[in-house]
């Protein structure tokens, strides 16, 4: 509410003389910016539901009796504008509009503790408008926000130890991936629930906190960058408004082709080498009956004489002519449907202001998992008087999700991956077994008939068991404001939230797992009795969490005018606290239908059916309980002067219950400085080009911890011994007294501009980041005792820089609207200084990513590679500048100062252009991303995992087989017996990195509004169809072997998305 | 209190109720009180401190108690089931053929002849796993002394502390016997035996210290052991006073001093000597089963085991071994599948397919027999034997032992020694101190060629995992 009414730039109100007889109110509306006269703004007075249009010359009168009106102005460019009137006779009331290209000036952002008109932030901020937030349909917040936002990188689906859907603020922060994470504040608040319990229909705007001045009220959780989300609210004095959105979205399977599988003749052929070298012969031996894979069966099958050689060389190449991903795709994969509706509601009187949203998604995705969620927001701003006002916003999410299909590379053998030529139905789409976990023949006759079917069968066995994840998230706060003076207003919030969720793996009896089970501890008597120690029957697992949160706030706010200067200041505490508690538990014979169970002896050992040995029926119970209490002290304040200059500074110490912290920092002082100054409202840059132009400068510090990371040595209760039955513990914890929490400093140097009447409008800005007291795990001798071989250690300092650009432009060209927004963000980063030296290149190359003095935190290195042998395939490299193939000089010798540096694998260069065309009721939207500048490593084969593991890759064909070859490929030759450090140097060595550099067309949306103010025919407000289209693919890429830099296992599979929404 | 006064000289009235401030404003110009209610953040310094005093996660604990430090040595499948393969893996208790050997790892490959590079780098090689156990022990044995009910949980207390030390002991030993040379009282203070890290300080560097402080800190730990722990176990999974006097047993073995051997084994012995009939008994499986002893049936002193190493499992008994039992012995039939069957070794006292290596009756016999036919008492050497043998035997078919000589009785008792504890993770340390008596056994294994290692070679010090040697400096084993 509050930024409608400092959204009100200009109003002046002229009082004329009381006039007893003629009672009229005289309208004039103009522009606010140009200073002129619009017709046909709409006029609407209430009470007395008045409405009435501007004439050409701007001017209105409208007849009132004499007393309180709220008096709304409607323009079509404009925004709209609302005020409260005392009439108390004939009055001039002059109202000048600000065209909405102008908006920009009265942009507000949200730093979580308060609003504050982005004229007068001296920090980074970067806010998503609902309307490009709305540019993408997707039932996740997240996921909406990945490509849209300046100075916010998308990771990679290829990083995973960033996580799922990870982005980036500015770079890294941090040496620890595990802790790069960014702050999720909604409203005011640090959101602890899974963040997908949020309806993104209820989100209005996002503003990303970008540096010190920005982010450093939030202190010791900052350093990552902040998302700050705001929720839709009502408004006061506002008709009821009704909104209804239903979108409808349809997602491809992945495309599986896209895995460099290794072709199942290819399979075969080595799998024949392997038996005529009698590999895993002596599996066949073996009391525990390991499995083979097909081939290898009817190879054994020839040598004991069951098949001819033409019988196995017909049987062989039929297996040949499968692949197993035509059957994921035939019988696992399907095409993902979303389905998201949304109503919400909103109005308000003088005293209340309410807004109710209801929300209800469904999702079926390729796998057939299903999700549902359904969410119902309450949100009232109550205002008592004049000096008080309070706020209760409740929110309630229920959602539903059920496990579907196993996705490709789900489903192994014990001792191999699942082998290229799998089927897993016959002809006539019966389900086939699959030998993944015994071998075939002995499992097929275990038990004499006195044992559960101890095969499993890929293609029905998930319908048999299902994990079902139920989550109830209640959120509710209350909040109180209080005015003691009008310059000095205290508040206290109170926020409360609860998070269960409930798990349920049921294992029917039908179902591989149950069945294993039970026939393990199935017991045969001479006398053919059959007992069963695990019950027949059906097997749950049931997890319950509960997450109780709660924050207080007390804050004092003063807001000060005086001689030309503005006092803003906010001063608070905040007490906070996270309560997990976790109980896991196993249920054996458990019937769904009378919720009946049987108890088992878990303490006592059994023979196992198939081996003999003695075994404990697994118990899975399991209680876990964390409390992360926080004790804040904070305060921002900020000086303008003639509303030209600003001076800011914040501060912020933290405190928490984490074990330790008593002794190293357990309060941490952060604090910035910013300053702004506008140059566009100095009278000598006055300049009818020039809307507003304003530099901008901040400097402070953020901090960082990982909650994990303290002082002592700590010790983990674990279950029972099963045979003593007293408590397990482990060490959780190496004592390290020095630990500090990481400290990030950043300088940010802005300049924010709206030039041509809007027609260009950005910001540049420039970071520079020093981060100090860096965790991160370096090596160790593992004959300490720290079996890990890293321990985490404050060593390092790194800084890192970058260039935020963001540049609009609007065009109108007649009835044709152009519209363009264009991303540019560079990011360099560099360790400065580390303490602990990391020599040998092997180090690096296993762990993924290096953190290396002077180099980029996710530095890439390989060893130089020299070729293949042309004599045999062998691959060749160096070693202290000599070429060799001596593959245990090269991998455990090589000095990281003689491996090749290739570069970062977090882009040098990225964005995206977003690109709006406008034509009568028309909008086409699209938005093209783009990455540059950075490597990242493509698989290859690894003969290793090929002969252990059957884990074959399509580069296999392309190998040297012949002298000659080596000027073609730099795929080495097979060699068998394989050798692992030969692996190992290909695997990690120049030839196989790729410059990651891609331009992608992320979406395109289409839609078309139809407004009552144009169509007076409609019968609502307004109607908006949409059409939209995500992950429409990469269309330049620097690699040119047509592979997705971003991708996973696979690219994300394209979406298409049907929209309506409507206003009445 | 300070800000009483900061309120009242800009103009308020404050005072405190409970923990809370009432501030009343006053405002001249708008002639109103007002009151209001303030949460306060500066009244509660104390109730922050109890605020931010509750523990973060209730599993974790800074431990301060006894119980505290069992539960780390409670951690069976750490403390117990992590036992080091390599002897096994080195020493001739099986062979394989080529193929079989090939399939290998390469790692596996190169321990399987004592060729370098036999690790696995990383955390799953038996060097970490030993010295992660002896991190635990250290723990314990660095926290023990300030747990604040010592006074009041005095038994368990020493419980405690004698299993931290028997464990320490335990993994030193398993470190000196793998890879340091065989002990030599001529040589033992120049030769390299193992770091020997005695406190959790992982910022003080490795160095490699001699095999004579190697084995002083073992028998040290050991004795100090025997006088802390109970004499009976809760249970077999936790080591007590008997288990502590037999290592000190096998160690004193390993070290070719035979009076200590034979001082330990009969301190041991005379606190457990149950041993079972095999002719059908309490801690035996049914006839048929796949393997043919319960785990801690009632031999078993202490438990420990070694998890199967790749080369086990596609291993054979070799024929010389499996040859020598009786047509009675019933051994050969409970141990054994066949000459020629490739598979778990049934006859571990585990229970499962995993090799038994930590301590039963059995050996103490063996241990017993062998020290008496050393110092020349032959007829009560062959009398232990006879103890254990008739156990051995189908019931009513044992002809008791005779010899000439002591040096003869010896003979019987080494070759009965090999049969009884084949796959028990001893033959290395056999082979080793034998060697040093002048045994001359030569291993060797036929493969793609043919490997072989000599008495006393360098190569008895097994090759330290690569990755150790380069981060923290210690020298390696020389070839």
């Amino acid at each position: 509410m509050r930024k409608l009414f400092t959204g009100i730039t200009l109003l002046q109100m002229v009082f004329a003389a009381i006039c007893a007889h003629a009672q009229s109110l005289r309208l004039y509306i103009y522009d606010a910016h140009n200073r002129q006269a619009i017709a046909g703004a709409g006029i609407h007075i209430s009470p007395g539901n008045i409405s009435q249009l501007s004439g050409s010359d701007g001017n209105a009168v409208v007849n009132l009796q004499r007393g309180n009106y709220t008096l709304w102005v409607n323009s079509l460019g404009h925004q709209k504008q609302q005020l409260e009137l005392q009439f108390t006779g004939d009055t001039l009331l002059r109202i000048g509009l600000v065209p909405q290209a102008l908006q920009l000036d009265s942009v507000v952002v949200s730093t979580g503790y308060q609003t504050l008109a982005k004229e007068r932030a001296t920090g980074s901020f970067t806010l998503v408008d609902n309307k490009r937030y709305n540019e993408q349909i997707g039932a996740n917040v997240l996921e909406r926000l990945r490509y849209i936002a300046n100075g916010v990188a998308p990771v990679a689906d290829r990083i995973t130890n960033l996580g799922e859907n990870a982005m980036l603020i500015r770079g890294m922060s941090t040496l620890s991936p595990g802790i790069q994470r960014p702050l999720v504040i909604v409203d005011g608040f640090e959101y602890q629930g899974d963040l997908n319990n949020i309806n993104p229909n209820d989100i209005d705007n996002v503003t990303f906190l970008k540096d010190a001045a920005a982010g450093s009220i939030w202190g010791a959780k900052a350093a990552n960058g902040v998302i700050v989300l705001s929720t839709k609210k009502g408004s006061r004095n506002q008709k009821v408004n009704a909104s209804v959105t239903a979108n409808v979205s349809t997602g491809s399977p992945p495309e599986l082709n896209y895995i460099r599988q290794m072709a199942s003749t290819d399979l075969i052929a080595v799998e024949q080498l392997l038996f005529a070298n009698k590999y895993r012969f002596a599996d066949t031996a073996r009391t525990t009956h390991p499995p083979f894979s097909e081939a290898y069966e009817l190879m054994f099958a020839h040598k004991n004489g069951k098949l001819n050689d033409s019988q196995l060389a017909v049987a062989l190449s039929i297996l040949g002519q499968h692949d197993v991903r035509q059957d994921f795709n035939r019988y696992f994969y399907q095409n993902a449907v979303d389905q998201q509706f949304a109503l919400n509601l909103s109005g308000g009187s003088n005293l209340l202001s309410w807004y109710i949203s209801a929300g209800r998604d469904y999702n079926v995705s390729n796998l057939d998992a299903k999700y549902s969620r359904n969410s119902l927001r309450l949100s009232n701003q109550f205002r008592f008087s004049n000096r008080i006002n309070a706020s209760l916003d409740v929110a309630y999410t229920a959602s539903n999700s059920t496990s579907g299909k196993p996705a490709y590379g789900t489903i192994s053998l014990t001792n191999s991956r699942l082998p290229s030529y799998t089927s897993f139905a016959d002809e006539n789409g019966n389900a086939l077994p699959l030998y993944a976990y015994y071998r075939k023949g002995y499992i097929d006759e275990i038990g004499n008939g006195k044992l559960l079917d101890w095969r499993y069968y890929p293609l029905t066995d998930y319908s048999y068991g299902s994990t079902k994840n139920e989550v109830g998230d209640i959120n509710a706060t209350l909040g109180l404001d209080y005015k003691v003076l009008d310059w000095l207003k205290l508040s206290a919030k109170y926020r409360v939230q609860q998070q269960l969720s409930e798990q349920n793996t049921l294992n029917t009896v039908e179902n591989y797992y149950a069945r294993n089970l039970i026939n393990t501890f199935t017991q045969v008597a001479a006398n053919g009795s059959v007992t069963y120690k695990v019950p027949l029957g059906d097997i749950l697992d049931r997890t319950n969490e509960k997450l109780s949160a709660q924050n207080l706030r007390a804050q004092l706010n003063l807001d000060r005018c005086f001689n030309q200067f503005r006092l803003v200041v906010l001063m608070g505490t905040e007490w906070s606290e996270k309560v997990n508690n976790g109980l896991t538990d196993r249920f054996y014979g458990y019937d769904d239908e009378l919720l009946s169970i049987v108890p088992v002896d878990v303490i006592n050992q059994y023979p196992s059916y198939m081996t003999g040995g003695s075994v404990i029926i697994p118990s899975v119970t399991n209680f876990r309980g964390t409390n992360n209490r926080f004790a804040s002290v904070y305060g921002n304040g900020a000086l303008s002067y003639r509303d030209r200059y600003t001076l800011t500074a914040s501060a912020r110490r933290d405190a928490s219950n984490l074990f330790g912290q008593a002794t190293n920092d357990r309060w941490k002082p952060l604090w910035s400085v910013g300053a702004a100054w506008i140059l566009s409202k100095e009278h000598w840059l006055k300049h009818d080009k020039v809307q507003e132009l304003k530099l901008r400068l901040s400097y402070g510090k953020q901090g960082n911890i990982d909650p994990s990371k303290v002082a002592v040595t700590t010790l983990s209760y674990g279950s029972n011994n099963a045979y003593t039955l007293t408590p397990i513990g482990t060490i959780n914890n190496y004592p390290n007294p020095d630990l500090r929490w990481e400290q990030v400093a950043m300088l940010n140097l802005g300049v924010d501009f709206s030039l041509f009447k809007g027609k260009l409008s950005g910001s540049i800005e420039h970071y520079r980041k020093y981060m100090t007291d860096l965790y991160a795990n370096m090596q160790i001798d593992r004959t300490t005792g720290i079996a890990s071989g890293s321990v985490t250690r404050n060593v390092g300092q790194a800084k890192g820089n970058g260039w935020d650009i963001e540049l609009r432009t609007r065009q109108q060209m007649g009835a044709i609207g152009l519209t363009s927004d264009l991303i540019v963000n560079t990011y360099t980063d560099k360790i400065t200084k580390l303490n602990t030296e990391i020599a040998e290149a092997k180090q690096l190359m296993s762990a993924g990513f290096g953190v290396v003095q002077g180099y980029s935190i996710y530095a890439l290195f390989a060893y130089k590679w020299a070729g293949l042998d042309p004599t045999n395939g062998d691959p060749m490299g160096y070693y202290n500048g000599q070429q060799t193939k001596d593959y245990n000089l090269i991998v455990n010798q090589t000095l990281l100062t003689d491996a090749e540096y290739l570069g970062s694998q977090l882009p040098k260069l990225f964005g995206s252009l977003g690109l709006g065309v406008n034509w009568h009721n028309f909008n086409l939207a699209c938005r093209f991303s783009y990455k540059f500048g950075h490597y990242f490593r493509r698989s290859s084969i690894d003969y290793g995992a090929l002969v252990s593991l059957l884990n074959g890759h399509a580069d296999y064909a392309e190998r040297w087989q012949q002298p000659g070859d080596e000027t073609r490929t730099n795929v080495p030759s097979f060699v068998y017996p394989v050798n692992a450090l030969r692996d190992n140097f290909y695997t990690n060595s120049a030839t196989l990195f790729e410059k990651a550099s891609y331009v992608r067309l992320q979406y395109i949306k289409l839609s078309y509004q139809l407004d009552s103010q144009r169509q007076r025919w409609l019968p609502i407000k307004n109607l908006n169809v949409v059409v939209a289209a995500n992950e429409l693919g990469i269309i330049w890429r620097a690699n040119r072997l047509g592979l997705d830099p971003d991708a996973g296992l696979m690219p994300r599979p394209g979406r298409v998305s049907f929209g309506l929404s409507t206003n009445f | 209190m300070d800000y009483l006064q900061i309120f009242k000289s800009i103009g308020y009235e404050a005072a405190i109720h409970g923990g809370f401030i009432t501030i009343k404003i006053i405002n001249r110009q708008m002639k109103t009180l007002y009151s209001i209610l303030i949460l306060t953040a500066m009244a509660g310094l104390s109730g922050c401190k109890k605020f931010l005093d509750e523990k973060s996660n209730k599993k974790l604990v800074v431990p301060t108690t006894v119980a505290d430090l069992q539960t780390l040595m409670d951690d069976r499948s750490f403390i117990n089931e992590k036992e080091p393969s390599a002897g096994i893996v080195a020493s001739d208790d099986f062979y394989m053929n080529t193929a079989d050997w090939l399939s290998l790892t390469e790692v596996a490959r190169n321990l399987f002849v004592w060729e370098p590079n036999a690790y696995a780098t990383g955390a799953g090689n038996n060097w970490v796993a030993l010295y992660s156990q002896i991190y635990s022990a250290n723990v314990v044995l660095d926290n023990i002394e300030d747990v604040k009910d010592k006074q009041a949980r005095f038994t368990e207390w020493k419980n405690v502390k004698g299993q931290a030390l028997f464990l320490r002991a335990r993994c030193y030993a398993n470190l000196l016997h793998t890879w340091a040379m065989p002990y030599d009282a001529t040589t033992a203070n120049n030769d390299m035996g193992v770091p020997l890290r005695l406190d959790v300080n992982f910022n003080v560097p490795s160095v490699r210290a001699s095999v004579a402080l190697g084995y002083q800190q073992v028998l040290a730990d050991l004795r100090s052991a025997a006088g802390l722990l109970p004499a009976q176990p809760l249970h077999p999974i936790r080591p007590a006073k008997a288990a502590a006097y037999a290592l000190l047993a096998r160690t004193f073995l390993s070290m070719n001093l035979t009076d200590s051997c034979l001082y330990y084994t009969e301190k041991a012995l005379a606190l457990k000597n149950n041993l079972m009939n095999y002719n059908g008994d309490v801690g035996m499986n049914a006839a048929g089963a796949t393997y043919s002893f319960s785990r801690f049936n009632p031999e078993v002193i202490y438990d420990s085991f070694i998890p199967v190493p790749a080369a086990l499992s596609k291993g054979m008994i070799l024929a010389e071994i499996y040859n020598s039992y009786h047509a009675n012995d019933l051994r050969k039939t409970l141990y054994h599948r066949s000459s020629t069957t490739i598979g778990n070794f049934k006859g571990t006292y585990t229970g499962g397919a995993s090799v038994f290596n930590g301590i039963a009756t059995d050996e103490l016999y063996l241990m017993k027999a062998e020290c008496l036919a050393r110092k020349g008492d032959k007829d009560n050497s062959l009398k232990t034997l006879d103890d254990l043998l008739i156990k051995r035997f189908k019931t009513g078919t044992y002809i008791p032992l005779t010899a000439s000589t002591a040096e003869q009785a010896l003979e019987i008792i080494m070759q009965e020694r090999r049969k009884e504890l084949v796959f028990r993770g001893l033959r290395w340390l056999d082979v080793r101190r034998l060697n040093k008596m002048g045994a001359n056994i030569v291993m060797k294994r036929t493969l793609d060629r043919e490997y072989v290692l000599q008495p006393n070679e360098l190569k008895y010090a097994l090759p330290i995992p690569e990755d150790i040697v380069t981060i923290s400096g210690i020298p390696q084993n020389p070839r």
